[in-house]
């Protein structure tokens, strides 16, 4: 089986998407590429640009652009560009569509053996980028899957916006690669780069310890336990979190739950538990690690009101 | 007590002796009786006919008439692009790109002479002449901030950020288009409004209770003062702002499977709202089969401590190809759940020790027509298949066999996995599956045995 290279592209509408695809393209010279976008809109691959570089576009009517529940349209789509064996094939999730869903399809590997995932790219717009990530959830959830940002637009701006927006960037996703650039452009070295660290299985799930993101000492990070009940689901659990891992750099911890034992480890606010074996010395506890502008203590409080059984006692400080 | 009076009461936050079950039928009426999503959604009569479908094998408390947050848009100058199996998309937002948002002039408020908004008004008189007294019907209006969306693309987000006092402007006119909607649709005898805002999703609830919590109060408000009921529709992952919601006093919320119900619904029960929801669009009604659809509704209920203040429904729109068999299943498992949940028991229940013997399908001595059933006595769908093959019986009298097997005896479930049904109700004529949930007609019926005479 010939496998697809996979990319996804994400970015808030005028991130600069299309001109970052004019030269993003390019850098696949005679191979065949299928590009797959899920909105409608202005913004759109122009055509002359695809009859230039030879590739195919397949749009996915999503019916509403919202809809976060048909991720079977995409699912379709990406089964039948895959049926033609493409080398490269380049996912534009766009406009407000939730890329998390999308990158969970990816992940599913016995669904779709002919990808071969090689990274999620985030374009963000260093003129705009404050207000739409202030107000537009979605654009914290495409920092979530990325496994590198391209901060356009750096020339638009003077040089302490753009590092303003770095650092915006970093308090969320300490362990990615942000890299300035203008016009979209993306450097061969960058690709090269997220494509080791994804093969070698550091992908956004799987970055840095704490220690290494964490090297200078930094005195408004913020630490806090909770103490989980064994009898609660793993479901239950990742519900109760995911109400508050926006607001975290890190959630980790050895749990056990209704007598299974899980590695929970959560970076770049993606629930991530897998089933480890016992242990023998654990208080059953997840360590939250967050920082400034983050309101940790009144988001992990919120969800225990949601969830009053999940934690048995916390301490933050 | 009619289908209608237990979502009424449900409403009014009573106790009902059954649940109520509300199917988000919009595009997918229209494949029941094999039309287009965009044939239902632009002609009176072929969506007055599938409606009219929906109400007789899906049996509901309460139906939409039609789904789709486009009716505004496209009113107000957005460009669609119509699909076959979806509502359509908005393509072009008017005001996106300008560097000011405007609040348009409220002169241009749809009238209900606008764009579709005679031929819904003509369907709903027409489904409350039909069905209003034992079906609650519902009036679906784009909700002021996607409609907000809709007009001004994206630029939304920034303009939230650059120019509040703009947004909020603009919001009241988004609400004032939602309460002319509204007055139109409670005029054509919608009983209940329900107020569809999937991108409410999509922000923080302190922007929540910045930008909409105003607007929204207010169009709850109005809805009641005319006499209706209100629900507030959200789809994605709400969870955060259903609190923020509840603040705004809908009657009742709306949620998709992105949300926890079990625990969404303590939150709401303190704020005395009714909620519904959340059966999984894709991995259940599309993909799953007639037991998932079962088991995933007799678990749920199980799961409900209080039933008071709970509606069944689907999490959104239906998709167009959910299998209809799936939501037989549905309305099955919500009106007789103790007879279901004995079914899905023995369903699971390894059933070697009952030896079913099939009949000689090869030598039969006249045709043999077989039905299974999930129960025709109780099961809408199964009634009408029932009572298409005793016409049949009746035509054709001893020259055929007729026999129904009902899922509720264990012994007829052994047949079915022995036999291979896919799904309830099914008629077989000699052993072979003729026709599968869709009810034939009397001559389909009567051809297929002739065929085998």
């Amino acid at each position: 089986m010939n496998m697809s290279r996979l990319y996804l592209v994400t970015g808030f509408l005028g991130a600069g998407k299309t001109t970052f695809l004019k030269g993003f393209l390019k850098m696949f010279p005679g191979e065949r590429i299928h590009v797959i976008v899920n909105e409608f809109g202005k913004e759109g691959v122009d055509g002359e640009l695809l009859r230039e570089v030879g590739a195919v576009l397949d749009e996915i009517n999503n019916g509403s652009i919202f809809c976060s529940c048909r991720l079977d349209r995409f699912e379709e789509v990406l089964a039948s560009v895959l049926g033609t064996e493409p080398d490269v094939i380049v996912v534009e999730a766009s406009g407000l569509s939730d890329p998390t869903n999308v990158k969970k399809i990816l992940g599913q590997k016995d669904k779709f053996p002919g990808v071969e995932y090689r990274g999620s790219i985030c374009l963000a717009d260093a003129v705009n980028f404050r207000k739409v990530y202030e107000t537009a959830r979605v654009v914290k959830k495409q920092i979530n899957v990325s496994d590198m940002i391209l901060l356009n637009k750096t020339d638009m701006v003077p040089a302490e916006q753009a590092e303003q927006v770095k650092q915006m960037i970093r308090a969320q996703r300490p362990d990615l690669p942000v890299h300035l650039t203008s016009y979209g452009r993306i450097e061969p070295e960058w690709l090269k780069q997220m494509e080791r660290a994804q093969s070698a299985g550091a992908g956004s799930t799987g970055a840095d310890s704490p220690e290494a993101i964490f090297q200078s000492a930094d005195i408004t990070l913020r630490k806090g336990l909770l103490y989980i009940n064994r009898d609660i689901s793993l479901e239950k659990l990742q519900k109760f979190v995911e109400m508050f891992i926006e607001d975290t750099y890190r959630v980790k911890g050895f749990v056990c739950l209704q007598g299974q034992w899980y590695l929970t480890d959560c970076v770049g606010n993606m629930f991530h538990a897998q089933e480890c074996r016992p242990k023998e010395q654990s208080d059953n506890a997840l360590v939250v690690l967050s920082g400034y502008g983050l309101p940790v203590r009144k988001s992990v409080k919120k969800a225990m009101e949601w969830y009053p059984d999940v934690v048995e006692k916390y301490d933050f400080h | 007590m009619t289908q209608k009076e237990i979502l009424i009461r449900t409403l009014k936050h009573e106790e009902t002796p059954k649940v109520a079950w509300v199917p988000f039928a919009g595009v997918h009426a229209g494949k029941l009786k094999g039309y287009t999503a965009t044939e239902v959604l632009q002609d009176e009569d072929k969506l007055f006919e599938s409606l009219m479908e929906v109400n007789r094998l899906y049996k509901p408390s309460g139906q939409p008439v039609i789904f789709d947050l486009q009716v505004e848009a496209e009113c107000l100058g957005c460009d669609l692009v119509w699909a076959d199996d979806a509502p359509p998309s908005v393509a072009k937002h008017p005001l996106e790109g300008e560097d000011e948002l405007v609040t348009p002039c409220y002169c241009t408020i749809p009238t209900k002479e606008s764009g579709r908004i005679p031929m819904i008004l003509n369907v709903m008189r027409r489904m409350k002449e039909a069905v209003g007294e034992t079906t609650a019907l519902y009036g679906l209006i784009c909700g002021p901030f996607t409609l907000a969306t809709h007009l001004r693309g994206n630029d939304i987000f920034m303009d939230m950020y650059d120019d509040e006092d703009a947004v909020k402007e603009f919001l009241k006119y988004c609400c004032a288009v939602a309460m002319k909607m509204a007055d139109y649709y409670i005029e054509a005898g919608m009983d209940v409004i329900a107020v569809v805002d999937p991108l409410i999703s999509q922000i923080s609830p302190a922007h929540f209770e910045e930008f909409m919590h105003e607007p929204f109060a207010e169009l709850f408000r109005h809805i009641k003062e005319q006499g209706a009921y209100s629900a507030f529709f959200v789809c994605g992952d709400a969870t955060k702002n259903i609190e923020v919601m509840c603040e705004t006093a809908p009657d009742s919320i709306c949620i998709d499977e992105n949300v926890d119900l079990i625990a969404a619904k303590k939150i709401t029960d303190r704020y005395n709202i009714a909620i519904g929801g959340n059966i999984p669009l894709t991995t259940v009604m599309l993909h799953g089969s007639q037991q998932d659809n079962m088991k995933f509704v007799v678990d749920l209920l199980d799961r409900l401590e209080d039933k008071r203040n709970f509606i069944l429904a689907p999490g959104c729109d239906m998709p167009y190809d959910v299998p209809v068999e799936n939501t037989i299943g549905i309305v099955q498992a919500v009106n007789e759940t103790d007879s279901v949940r004995e079914i899905l028991k023995n369903y699971v229940a390894q059933d070697d020790d009952i030896d079913v013997e099939l009949p000689d399908y090869a030598h039969l001595e006249k045709p043999l027509v077989e039905v299974f059933t999930l129960d025709s006595a109780t099961c809408a769908a199964c009634t009408y298949m029932m009572g298409a093959a005793n016409e049949a019986k009746k035509e054709f009298g001893d020259a055929i066999d007729m026999v129904e097997y009902k899922y509720t005896v264990k012994e007829n479930i052994a047949r079915c996995k022995k036999m291979g049904v896919p799904n309830l109700p099914s008629i077989y004529i000699n052993g072979e599956l003729k026709f599968r949930s869709v009810v034939p007609s009397r001559e389909e019926l009567d051809d297929a045995i002739r065929a085998v005479m």
